[in-house]
């Protein structure tokens, strides 16, 4: 099977929801469940057994695909766990370990499950045996049979895992509509629920869902005054979502605070039939003013799948709550609080569903977004605010293993106050091969939700950061899927008491996108790398050539040739300085400390890297005559200013004018020209190039940016030029503008005319 | 002659000038169109190729999966053996992925040097013993 057929398997999942309304009998119910199970997964047969660990017994409930006589004999019929018969020995371990279970050959090795002659009487042959769990609670097995040597594929398992949760959703609800029969609801109010229910499916937003759901919840049980509510993770609160009969405005609920609260934390329906009574004195929260009977029904997961450790496991999601109130005593009966917990219940599977649909669609978004940035702050803080607003954690942290690969420090962290973020930072540093979390979670490889208690946390981190209020979250490693190396950890988590877990789907959501965001950090600094190691390379080639042709052959060269290789050394030496600079931004170094001093801009920097640019501009075959400027302008600008930073920005524009020349020495000028306005001095360079495309105007100044046009005329070149020359330009207080795209093409650079002031003379006079 | 393409003219200068006085006929191009186009037409007079593999990939080889660039070369060989299997060719480049001389190493008629390892009196050894 290659993929899930979704619209067959709809029709399936709805067939199923019918199965409670259609069958009063449970023995037909189930074996209906059965058939539809055998259709969805396109099996030779399929079983249903219960099992009950407590009597240590498993009971055969239904089957699909077997003749009458197996079914007449198999039908109730209850096994022993240890016991043995007919060479099966019902293992209770295996059983009480609720996995899922394969056999490959039932016919040669029922492996003490199923029994080989039967196996062979009804050409059975591989099966899978689906854990059918309601509250974390192993209850049965779905078996699905084919008829032979049959290798289960992540579809096909997904499939099953999808049929089998159906399943049980549909086993409870018919167990309830029985229960609701027996307090007395009418066929039509079940016949009302399940419309409503079909209708819910059809929701493509969790608002218009929850809105639906009070509109249809109040209709069904004939009351016009409710509310429903949403635990915030972040701050513990009920938020009304949605209301009916304008509700006066209160502050939210916190969880476990009035009968709203108490529902949701106690994780059952409660019914106040006089909140004034004494009962729910100190306990009641007044919305309305003349409210006399309240109904609270917490809308819950009660199986969502958690992880503990490395494990995974069962637990219970609170999602909010539905509350109706009236203005009577006594309003409310025990069959509206059956009907509305049942309602309530396919509402938090559909919401967690919608939502969780909801999360992939933004998370997809954030990751077209990372696409487009290249700085590496950028993209983390874009992943951290993606993982808080959009997965709901409200503490993240990403540590990184050193280059050396001997230690792992906490970078970036969200969730504490400001003033506590360096020494956090500070103190979660820690070797690999201490015994510290994150070392751990580096040497295992494994997604882990440690226990609060673990002696794995830093005591001097958790006293200082008060952690036992948290969580403590989830820590994932973020592996390079290449090399299968872990670059750092990932830790989220909420505060501990306003959930009680870590839910497994927000775990897969999240690694799904720690896993793609791994890979574009490594796929960018690779990239960038190998540009600037190939212009390393490059300019490291041309100095030992040269040197080595003048070694051996200086006596046969004309004084000229000999001075042209000096000056392509020289020229060599500039880009590898230049290089280290680039390389330096890349790895986040801090820049040298800066020398401020009194600079003829012009004639010390200008003229200068003309000058040094000489073998650049002969390699084009252009004339340096080209390279147009105002002897008149030489003395216009003297300021103080960081000489080696300023000279990088006028080599990136003169070198980038160079390389994206038109071909043709009759095409190729620079004219530089000085301007200045009240505050400013304004350094204009203009060429005649290739040009940049409008649409480029502001992308050429982010990091890693390069046009399609340069990159086709030059294929080396990193892109960090004009983003570390824009950046040097701010840093003194000016700026670096693309004033026009083509023919010319000419930026600015803005220098603030303040330079002019000698710091060191200022600093004496203070 | 040896034609000797590399968009990096500067750096080669060195290499084509050793080249030259240790007796070799060099014809360097550092446009791939321009020197595919001369290729085709000199097949006859040419006896090496020496080719970088980062370069603009022109007009020539759009077409072809260069890598936007990073892989010119790769390209410009395949369009050689079209036209000459057995014209000896002479990789000289700075590209440091292992990937990439793998693909060489199972040619015939072909040699892989990297840049950094080969002064240029080294390089007129290595044609030396090519070109006999």
């Amino acid at each position: 099977m290659s993929k899930i057929e979704i619209d067959p398997l709809i029709d399936i999942l709805n067939a199923l929801s019918e199965v409670p309304l259609q069958y009063i009998d449970k023995r037909q119910a189930l074996k209906r469940i059965t058939e539809l199970g055998r259709k969805a997964l396109n099996s030779h047969a399929c079983t249903l057994i219960f099992v009950d660990l407590e009597n240590r017994c498993i009971t055969h409930e239904a089957c699909a695909g077997f003749d009458e006589e197996y079914e007449k004999h198999m039908a109730g019929r209850q096994i022993k766990l240890g016991s043995s018969k007919d060479g099966v020995h019902l293992d209770f371990d295996l059983f009480a370990k609720g996995e899922e279970v394969t056999i490959d050959n039932l016919q040669e090795n029922g492996q003490g499950v199923a029994n080989p002659d039967i196996a062979r009487k009804y050409n059975l042959y591989s099966v899978m045996g689906y854990p059918l769990n309601s509250d974390g609670r192993l209850i049965g097995y779905f078996n699905h049979f084919s008829s032979e040597y049959h290798h289960f594929y992540k579809n096909e398992r997904e499939l099953i895992k999808i049929f089998a949760r159906q399943a049980v959703l549909t086993i409870e609800r018919f167990e309830h509509y029985r229960m609701l029969e027996r307090s007395s609801i009418s066929l039509k109010r079940l016949e009302r629920l399940n419309e409503i229910m079909q209708e819910m499916t059809k929701a493509r937003d969790v608002d218009k869902l929850l809105e639906l759901i009070l509109d249809r919840g109040l209709e069904l049980i004939g009351f016009r005054r409710g509310w429903i509510s949403r635990l915030n993770f972040k701050t513990g609160e009920l938020d009304v979502v949605a209301d009916h009969d304008n509700p006066p405005k209160r502050p939210p609920l916190k969880l476990g605070q009035g009968i709203t609260g108490k529902a949701l934390q106690e994780e059952r329906p409660i019914r106040a039939d006089n909140v004034y009574s004494p009962e729910w004195n100190g306990i009641y929260v007044e919305i309305w003013p003349d409210t006399h009977s309240e109904l609270a029904v917490p809308i819950l997961i009660n199986n969502a799948e958690i992880r503990k450790g490395r494990k995974i496991n069962f637990g219970s999601k609170p999602i909010g709550v539905f509350n109706v109130e009236s203005p009577d005593p006594c309003a409310f009966f025990q069959a509206d609080e059956d009907i509305l917990w049942s309602l309530a219940r396919h509402a938090a599977i559909m919401i967690e569903r919608l939502e969780f649909d909801q999360k992939l669609a933004k998370l997809a978004k954030i990751e077209k977004e990372i696409l487009g940035r290249k700085n590496w702050d950028e993209i983390i803080n874009i992943v951290m605010q993606g993982i808080t607003e959009t997965l709901g954690f409200a503490y993240v942290n990403v540590s990184l293993v050193n280059p050396e690969h001997t230690r792992i420090k906490t970078e970036y962290v969200i969730g504490y106050p400001d003033n506590e973020v360096e020494e956090f930072k500070r103190m979660a540093d820690h070797s690999l091969d201490s015994n510290d979390i994150q070392a751990d979670i580096v040497r295992s490889k494994q997604i882990e939700v440690p226990d609060i208690e673990d002696k794995r946390f830093d005591p001097g981190i958790r006293k200082r950061f008060r952690h036992d209020r948290l969580i403590r979250g989830v820590y994932m490693p973020m592996i390079v899927p290449s090399d299968d190396r872990v670059i750092g950890t990932i830790e989220a988590g909420y505060e501990i008491s306003h959930r009680n877990y870590i839910y497994e789907r927000d775990i897969q959501i999240l690694k799904g996108f720690v896993d793609y965001v791994t890979l574009a950090l490594e796929q960018r600094k690779k990239w960038l790398l190998e540009q600037i190691g190939h212009e390393f390379r490059s300019a490291i080639v041309g100095i030992k050539s040269n040197a080595s042709f003048l070694q051996r052959r200086v006596e046969e060269l004309t004084q000229d040739l000999i001075q042209r290789k000096f000056d392509d050394i020289l020229t060599d030496c500039e880009i590898l300085l230049f290089q280290v600079k680039e390389l330096e931004h890349i790895l986040g170094l801090p820049a040298p400390i800066s020398k401020i001093e009194k600079t003829v801009v012009v004639r010390d920097i200008i003229i200068k890297t003309i000058k040094q640019l000489k073998p650049l501009i002969a390699e084009q075959g252009f004339h340096l005559s080209k390279i147009e400027y105002n002897p008149a302008d030489i003395p216009k600008i003297i300021i103080y200013v960081d000489k080696a930073k300023l000279n990088q920005v006028v080599y990136n524009l003169l070198t980038n004018s160079i390389k994206y020349a038109e071909d043709g020495p009759d095409l190729f000028t620079i004219r530089i020209l000085v301007n200045e306005t009240k505050d400013n001095f304004i350094i204009k360079f203009k060429d005649w190039g290739i040009g940049i495309g409008k649409e480029f105007s502001e992308k050429i100044f982010e990091e890693g940016f390069r046009t399609p046009e340069a990159v086709s005329k030059n294929v080396t070149g990193s892109g960090l030029g004009l983003t570390i020359s824009r950046k040097i330009m701010r840093e003194f207080g000016g700026d670096l503008v693309l004033a026009n795209n083509d023919k010319p093409t000419e930026f600015h650079m803005i220098l603030p005319k303040r330079l002019k002031e000698d710091p060191n003379d200022s600093f004496r006079r203070r | 002659m040896i034609l000797f393409v590399d968009d990096e003219k500067r750096e080669m200068d060195s290499y084509v000038q050793e080249l030259e006085l240790s007796g070799y006929k060099v014809v360097f191009k550092k446009d791939a169109d321009v020197a595919l186009e001369f290729f085709e037409k000199s097949l006859n007079e040419i006896d090496l190729v020496i080719l970088d593999i980062m370069m603009s990939p022109g007009s020539s080889f759009k077409q072809m999966d260069t890598q936007m660039g990073l892989r010119t070369g790769i390209a410009f060989y395949k369009k050689i053996r079209e036209k000459a299997s057995e014209l000896p060719v002479l990789i000289f480049t700075n590209v440091s992925d292992e990937k990439v001389s793998e693909t060489f190493l199972k040619e015939t008629k072909c040699q892989f040097l990297r840049k950094e390892n080969y002064l240029p009196f080294e390089v007129v050894d290595e044609v030396k013993k090519i070109l006999g």
